[in-house]
């Protein structure tokens, strides 16, 4: 079978190697798909965060906090 | 006598959980273009940010946060895809509520038009769509995140372009599952 024929499926794991480093490529800036693209992802990070997320974080917080032993 | 293999250093629990701050709004941004509705998606980015923490200590400091973050999100998407067929299926008055800015056309395409053709993509052409075009990764980096090669990531960006453009612009769109033997100069790298 052609690499390119398979759908990638994963099983669900994290990975745990450490991934390359972030090269720029961006669709030409005057394609009107990509510009239509980046409003979309431009509006939902110019979103508020949602009130779950930050309880979320909270939770992260206070484990952290836990974690720390007092003398 | 062999080097044993380099060890993974873990990045230190409050720098974590900074970063895990930060990349929200880029992977809520992501699950929404793949999910199509924002319910769904902010719930798989809480459960990818649980997961991840979780799994804290497999990140190795100075690697790249977000293509991980990017990966185990589109790893519970793809399970949770599996379980749950519902997901693909494009509600239309779902699809009023998707967008709260509302429809936004200052020039160019609608952007909820874009969002209703994305969903009728598969899976494999959305998720490099929304990577490369709305999140602006590289084809490197969208590769490493979906675990596939680079001649790949660009087989399906070409084939996605041209999938969502005909959605967009007619009916003569057809769906096609397989990446094989397509090619389109459509979309050009920087540089």
């Amino acid at each position: 079978m052609h690499p390119q024929d398979s759908i990638t499926m994963p099983e669900e794991t994290v990975p745990e190697r450490g991934l390359k480093s972030v090269k720029e490529t961006v669709i030409a800036s005057d394609d009107p798909i990509g510009k239509a693209l980046r409003r979309l992802h431009d509006e939902v990070v110019a979103e508020p965060i949602p009130e779950e997320f930050l309880r979320l974080l909270g939770e992260i917080e206070r484990k952290l906090n836990g974690a720390v032993t007092p003398e | 006598m062999n080097d044993p293999a380099p060890k993974t250093v873990p990045l230190d629990d409050k720098d974590f959980r900074d970063q895990l701050v930060a990349i929200i709004p880029p992977l809520r941004a992501f699950a929404r273009g793949l999910c199509g509705t924002r319910d769904m998606a902010d719930d798989m980015v809480q459960d990818a940010m649980t997961r991840a923490w979780a799994a804290r200590q497999s990140y190795a400091a100075g690697s790249n946060f977000r293509a991980w973050m990017f990966m185990i999100l589109r790893n519970h998407y793809y399970t949770t895809l599996r379980k749950n067929a519902r997901m693909v299926s494009w509600d239309p008055e779902v699809a009023e509520r998707v967008l709260v800015a509302g429809p936004t056309q200052q020039d160019g395409l609608n952007v909820q038009d874009v969002q209703k053709a994305l969903q009728k993509l598969p899976a494999e052409q959305r998720e490099v769509l929304l990577l490369i075009g709305a999140n602006g990764v590289s084809y490197e980096e969208a590769a490493d995140i979906m675990g596939c090669a680079i001649g790949t990531i660009k087989s399906r960006l070409a084939r996605g372009r041209v999938a969502l453009t005909a959605l967009i612009d007619g009916p003569a769109y057809k769906d096609e599952p397989s990446d094989k033997g397509s090619r389109s100069p459509a979309i050009s790298p920087a540089g």
